[in-house]
């Protein structure tokens, strides 16, 4: 029997991770009879964008996967991961710093601005990610909108 | 991680078998991240042999509860592990 007396500050913040919507459901409503805080996941892999860190320098650098960010397979070709670090835009604080893995070396291109557009046959609730499209020979790239990945990053830090 | 980051837990339950990503590789995920590493992790299991136990010791799991476990046993790993 739970002493619904029992102060807040006593209870845990449980996160419960199981693929099973039954499991999850059970032990979440056990612990939250309890009086605990209870969020879930279904997989390891749900919010795993955030792939990792970086020391640099005198910073803990977050690592995202942009492709995990937009719900994309993420394409490891080797052990050796390539980062882009990238200076937050409005100077947070918390972190200043992030980086963006990279799949090849990165080389500058100059874009002339009509190459860009949008593309309208993608659009789903990660489009707001992408700020532009752009064909370099016959890929299509996509260019990230970096005030998005900050709030995204922001949120998740505060 | 992003969960973690997210909701910054005092404790996480991971079940074992999960396709993909399984329970101890997402526990190692955890472990080996500097900033949640001291996040205690109860790994949730029907497998109750030593060699699962062992390596969910081996990725730094705290506890290895087997299914079918009671509601003590849940209260019992936030008590010793969250410290609440």
């Amino acid at each position: 029997v739970v002493n619904s007396k029992q102060n807040t500050a006593d209870m845990a913040h449980i996160l419960v991770v199981d693929d099973s919507p039954t499991e999850r459901h059970f032990i979440s409503k056990l612990l939250e009879k309890t009086g605990h805080k209870v969020s879930t996941a279904e997989s390891g892999e749900e919010g795993d964008w955030l792939i990792g860190e970086i020391d640099w320098e005198d910073y803990v650098v977050p690592v995202i996967s942009f492709e995990q960010l937009c719900n994309q397979t993420r394409m490891v070709k080797s052990n050796h991961i390539r980062a882009v670090i990238c200076y937050v835009i409005d100077n947070a604080e918390s972190f200043p710093l992030y980086a963006i893995e990279v799949q090849s070396m990165p080389r500058p291109l100059i874009l002339d601005s009509r190459a860009l557009h949008n593309h309208d046959g993608m659009m789903n609730k990660y489009s707001e990610l992408i700020s532009y499209y752009v064909k370099i020979g016959s890929k299509e790239l996509a260019i990230p909108n970096f005030q998005k990945l900050e709030e995204i990053l922001l949120t998740r830090a505060s | 991680l992003a969960k973690i980051a997210e909701h910054r837990p005092d404790l996480i339950f991971i079940d074992i078998m999960m396709p993909r990503l399984d329970g101890y590789q997402t526990c190692a995920l955890i472990k080996n991240n500097r900033l949640y590493k001291s996040t205690p992790v109860i790994m949730l299991s029907s497998k109750d042999s030593i060699f699962d136990k062992a390596r969910g010791k081996i990725v730094g799991s705290e506890q290895y509860l087997t299914k079918p476990f009671t509601r003590d046993d849940l209260l019992g790993a936030i008590a010793d592990y969250s410290g609440k």
